[in-house]
């Protein structure tokens, strides 16, 4: 699409007609004269820009913002849109939107100022009318935004200062907010939702992110434009192709033979092959993906109710070894069910260690009944690299130490239907599971993960739902840190998990680009993509 | 489909679309031979095996066959990316293989010959409505049923062995049917009718016998045919799930290291084609013994 | 005539209402589509409304009949994955599967046809030997084993053709010989069974008395008369291919309907599923229709039987 069809597909909006429903038109004509980026050069023109082919692994599930379904949609909505605050280059929250921020001493209310130059795709600059809208929608019943309940919904009000300035009033103190603007609070325009009809997002996902989205066909690619008048992160490429191919060998393939120039998701074992090739280099980067075995400490083997046991299940494994054979390397060993840049997982403990001698001996003396098998359910097709062979692999140790097992691998649907469930399953023992933090703020995955009755816990214990509770009840970034590292010690010593490791994202990078994928965000971020010098 | 398609060739299961009878006077001794070796592997087989077949020993990964550079007589064909012999996975998949096959093929068998006795005897409704169903079944391509049963089901090895045998089971009951339907006209049935006899007993003592050589014809074809089946569920990952092993599986889970490892994917195939071509081999010379006139 | 033709016709329909009935309780079974669709942060009442913007809150023999109104009106619903028209995904899919099996059918031809002729010319040969030494090999090779090893030795040892994707000749290559590969297997042991047949016949004896050059004989006579089974054998494997190419899409990263129907009933996807196996089940009892006719037509005794 030239720019002209752009402006003219823009200037006649068709609603309506499903046949163009996904082309969504870029406003970019009459601002683009201006230059308006702050720190950036001065744009260049769009047609004189290269093209970026980037190979990704799943489809998007939802274009709107409101609405996102799980980590895997990120890779869409960490380009596209933006939050007040969220990670920068080196995954660090930062101020994104906003250009600074001042906290009430009680925590409970946030002043933001927007960037003067903060536009969305369409050309509009973002007010503060839309900040206050992007809450109202958010939590609006008939948006059904599955997850308001983890920041929006605990927003008062939003008052309207002036164009550039709002209030934010919480309801409850939460230390975890500045954290979740980036992924749990994007900033939509006003203006387009509500001109755009009931699911304006799926028309045109309009946003203020360094890429514009033009055109998506499902399950085979989606189309971006880098943003010229961005306020900061001006891409260095004109239009994006993200290819969506699931098959792990014929995505890596593409990044071989130069169809596409970054392939995602690379798995660890075809690293090393890509690796040897002149014209590929291999980008890895830590990221928050977190791979462990969960424990059913609520009604599977009686043995697993006693914190002795889960500590010496956790000193069965050897976790290095296991991780060089599986995922040749390509990941963080974690002793911590967190890795260690979350916010106060950074506490000293000792770790457990591969004791196998020990954890036999403290088996026996708990008594634990080695004549009833652990049942281990893992995942048979999955989205983590290496699953069957990780759970294949700590079965095996833990046959070592005589604990008789039974796997029992599901697909991924019905994997997640039982690690899930509310009711949790008594003839399940142990999960293969994996989790993503999308920010560094720990309190979101252990609400889920250990809390009472939470969806992926299979653990129960009063004292520590107690220090979940206050967890982000804090004003004091100090006095919180010391806090949330005291429940990580005690959920070390409680072991209701055996954590094994961090994933690395691994990327295949043409050449001729040079990139430092944005650490601990596990999607591809893609604005700092440049041409290698 | 109705009687037509009986005298289709190709059809109802003969691999070979039927009417070669070439070498049908001497057994297929190799074929023969492989396929006792693989029952005895099946039976024997942790008695065999070097290791047992799921134990890792991550001191010894990826370790190649001992002919190739780096290779041991430790293990001859190598090892697996957990450090497993692959030579013991082998002969325990040829257990799982086999006896998925084997129980798929009897209870599809059972219950289709069941069903095409019924539907060829009785006729009317019963049969108006078994065919139906038949067709329905056959109407499918029979991966694709396969696979939603298992999601449907689960997977595991009772799961497949049945999720296996209804997707088998139509192609006998429609050889059946039509094999009654002829048998039924016969003199010795008409005079057993007339003699009195009721229906079951005449179906299962005068009928049933008759129509025998088909079905074990069809059956033993059908076991390379499920062998095929049951490796293509679990290369999909919906099949077999370790701790058993099965060839499909071992393809499956060695696929990611075709680059580094070829003998992941190399032996467990070559596992599946040699037990295929022998249980085909075997069944193409029962069928043209048993069955000169080639309706299979 | 016209009575066998309405009677199969009859037939076709209610199986054709069988299969919407077991598609529609088979696609049920796999399990709840709403963690897969919904965050692990959703509520019980998020939850609740996705089940009952879909219907799924209601009674399955309810929701059966709202399922089957809206398939007579061509509607299969929308896809919870990709929240577009479930058939309008399947048709994007069908394409490119029909072109599979397509190109596969004529390497199967291109391979079969000569290689069963051959055989059947020199009964006893070392030829014939050969020969069914490939169909017996091509029957019993699993498709994704032979795709495997097509990747191995062509895209990764001498990386001469791409190992996977859809768009140009050269991604055809490889999926195409694969399956080809496998049902030439059948048509070179169709044809030579066929042509064996057709060359004892008295009336190609009687030219070999004429004189008539044996090429003639062979091209003109045998072959015409060997070749209606083949031809309606033909009609039937390319359904079976239609089907069969799940795997070796798989295997290719195939864009095709298999792909599509796999990653559906991962899932949970139910309108996909359902619009997926509808599609291809249509498409095979059309084809296995439309030989059956032609039998009849051909060969009167059928339609009498």
């Amino acid at each position: 699409m030239t720019q002209a069809d752009a402006n003219a597909a823009s200037a006649r909006p068709n609603p309506s007609a499903p046949g163009i429903g996904r082309r969504a038109a870029l406003l970019s004509g009459a601002g683009a004269a201006v230059a308006m980026a702050a720190g950036a050069a001065v744009p260049a023109r769009a047609q004189a820009r290269p093209p970026l082919t980037v190979a990704i692994g799943t489809d998007l599930i939802t274009q709107d913002p409101c609405r996102i379904a799980g980590g895997n949609d990120y890779f869409f909505f960490a380009n596209v849109f933006e939050g007040l605050y969220g990670p920068d280059e080196n995954g660090k929250p930062a101020p994104l939107l906003a250009e600074s921020h001042t906290a009430s001493p009680d925590g409970l209310s946030y002043e933001f100022t927007l960037r003067p130059n903060a536009r969305f795709h369409s050309g509009e600059p973002v007010t503060a009318e839309d900040v206050r809208f992007s809450w109202q929608r958010a939590v609006a019943p008939e948006t059904r935004n599955p997850r308001a309940s983890v920041l929006v919904a605990n927003i008062a009000d939003v008052e309207v200062l002036d164009q550039r300035r709002c209030r934010v009033k919480l309801k409850q103190r939460d230390a975890s907010f500045l954290d979740n603007c980036g992924e749990y609070w994007y900033i939509i325009s006003k203006k387009h939702a509500e001109a755009g009809g009931e699911n304006p997002f799926d028309r045109q996902p309009i946003g203020t992110g360094p890429f514009a989205f033009v055109e998506r066909r499902v399950r085979s690619y989606i189309k971006l434009r880098g943003f010229e008048q961005h306020w900061g992160r001006v891409p260095a490429f004109g239009e994006v192709t993200l290819k969506i191919i699931p098959d792990d060998q014929s995505r890596v393939a593409q990044v071989q033979t130069g169809e596409s120039d970054i392939v995602t998701n690379v798995p660890p074992v075809l690293a090393a092959p890509l690796q040897r090739l002149p014209n590929v280099q291999v980008v890895r980067a830590p990221s928050f993906q977190n791979i462990y075995i969960a424990i059913n400490a609520l009604n599977g083997h009686p043995g697993l109710r006693r914190a002795d046991v889960r500590r010496a299940l956790n000193m069965a494994v050897d976790k290095a070894a296991l991780l060089r054979a599986t995922m040749l390397g390509f990941a963080q060993q974690l002793e911590q069910p967190c890795h260690p840049d979350i916010f106060g997982c950074d506490a000293q403990v000792t770790p457990y260690g591969y004791n196998p001698d020990r954890a036999r001996q403290i088996l026996t003396e708990a008594g634990f009944d080695f004549g009833r098998p652990l049942k281990l359910l893992g995942q048979g097709t999955g989205r983590v690299p290496q699953a069957r062979e990780t759970l294949q692999g700590v079965a095996a140790f833990l046959n070592r130490i005589g604990i008789r097992t039974e796997i029992n691998m599901l697909d991924y649907g019905a994997w997640i239907s039982v690690y899930g469930a509310r009711q949790k399953d008594p003839s399940v023992d142990m999960v293969f599971a994996n989790f993503t933090d999308y920010n560094a703020d720990p309190s979101g995955r252990l609400l889920r993960q250990v809390r009472t009755g939470a969806t992926y816990s299979w653990y129960s214990n009063p004292e520590i739902d107690a220090m979940l509770d206050r967890m982000n009840d804090f004003a004091s970034i100090e006095e919180r840190r010391a806090f949330v590292r005291r429940l990580f010690a005690r959920l070390h010593e409680e072991a209701p998990l055996i954590p094994l490791w961090t994933v690395d994202s691994i990327y295949g990078v043409g050449r001729g680009l040079s990139w430092k994928p944005t650490p601990h965000v596990s999607w591809p971020v893609l604005w700092n993509v440049r041409r290698a010098s | 489909m109705s009687a037509a398609a009986g005298e289709r060739p190709g059809d109802a299961g003969g691999l070979f679309g039927g009417r070669i009878r070439a070498g049908a006077g001497r057994p297929p001794l190799f074929a023969t031979a492989i396929c006792l070796l693989l029952v005895v592997a099946a039976l024997g087989g942790g008695a065999i095996a070097p290791y047992v077949p799921d134990e890792a020993d991550f001191t010894a990964i990826l370790a190649p066959p001992a002919w190739v550079e780096g290779g041991s007589l430790a293990h001859p064909l190598g090892t697996d990316q957990l450090g497993r012999d692959m030579l013991s996975r082998l002969i325990a998949g040829a257990r799982i293989s086999l006896l998925t096959a084997g129980a798929a093929v009897l209870a599809g068998g059972t219950v289709g010959v069941a069903l095409g006795l019924a539907a060829g005897y009785l006729g009317g409704v019963v049969e108006a409505v078994v065919m139906r169903v038949v067709d329905a079944f056959l109407a499918l391509p029979f991966i694709l049923m396969a696979l939603a049963f298992v999601a449907a089901l689960g997977t595991g090895i009772g799961n497949i062995i049945l999720v296996m045998m209804l997707t088998n089971w139509a192609r006998y009951a429609r050889l059946v049917r039509s094999e009654v339907v002829s048998i039924k006209k016969r003199d010795f049935v008409l005079l057993a009718r007339v003699a009195g006899l009721r229906p079951l007993p005449i179906a299962l003592r005068h009928i049933l016998p008759n129509a025998l050589t088909s079905i074990l014809v069809l059956g033993v074809l059908d076991v390379g045919r499920a062998i095929i089946l049951e490796s293509s569920l679990s290369f999909l990952g919906l099949g077999i799930q370790p701790p058993d092993v099965s060839w499909g599986l071992a393809l499956a889970e060695g696929r990611t290291y075709m680059t580094v490892a070829w003998w992941l994917t190399v032996w467990p195939g070559l596992a599946i084609v040699l037990a295929v071509m022998s249980f085909n081999a075997l069944g193409e010379w029962l069928k043209a013994g048993f069955d000169p006139r080639g309706r299979l | 005539m016209a009575r066998f033709l309405l009677t199969r016709l009859g037939q076709a329909l209610v199986t054709l209402a069988l299969l919407t009935v077991l598609i529609f309780v088979l696609a049920r079974l796999t399990g709840d589509p709403t963690p897969l669709v919904l965050p692990s942060e959703a509520t019980e009442a998020d939850r609740a409304f996705f089940r009952q913007q879909y219907g799924l809150d209601r009674p399955v023999h309810e929701q059966y009949v709202v399922f089957l109104r809206n398939v007579l009106r061509g509607d299969f619903g929308i896809s919870f994955r990709y929240r577009e028209p479930a058939f309008d995904l399947v048709l994007a899919a069908i394409g490119p599967t029909l072109q599979l099996a397509g190109v596969s059918m004529l390497v199967a031809i291109l391979l079969g046809l000569p290689l069963g002729i051959a055989a059947a010319l020199r009964p006893g040969s070392w030829l014939a030997a050969t020969v069914r030494g490939y169909a017996s090999l091509g029957q019993a090779m699993p498709t994704f084993w032979t795709g495997l090893m097509l990747i191995f030795v062509f895209a990764i040892s001498i990386p001469v053709l791409p190992s996977s994707g859809y768009g140009t000749a050269a991604n055809f290559v490889l999926p195409a010989v694969t399956l080809g590969f496998y049902a030439s297997a059948s048509v070179t042991m169709l044809t030579w069974a066929n042509m064996t047949e057709a060359l004892r016949s008295d009336f190609v004896q009687m030219e070999r008395v004429l004189g008539i050059p044996r090429r003639l004989i062979v091209l003109k006579h045998a072959l015409r008369n060997a070749s209606l089974p083949i031809v309606t054998y033909l009609g039937l494997q390319f359904g079976l291919l239609l089907g069969g190419a799940v795997v070796t899409e798989r295997v290719f990263a195939w864009p095709g309907v298999g792909q599509m129907l796999v990653d559906a009933i991962l899932n949970r996807d139910y309108p996909v599923v359902q619009a997926a196996v509808m599609l291809t089940a249509v498409l095979v009892m059309t084809i296995n229709l439309v030989v059956d006719l032609l039998y009849a037509v051909l060969d009167p005794r059928v339609s009498r039987s």
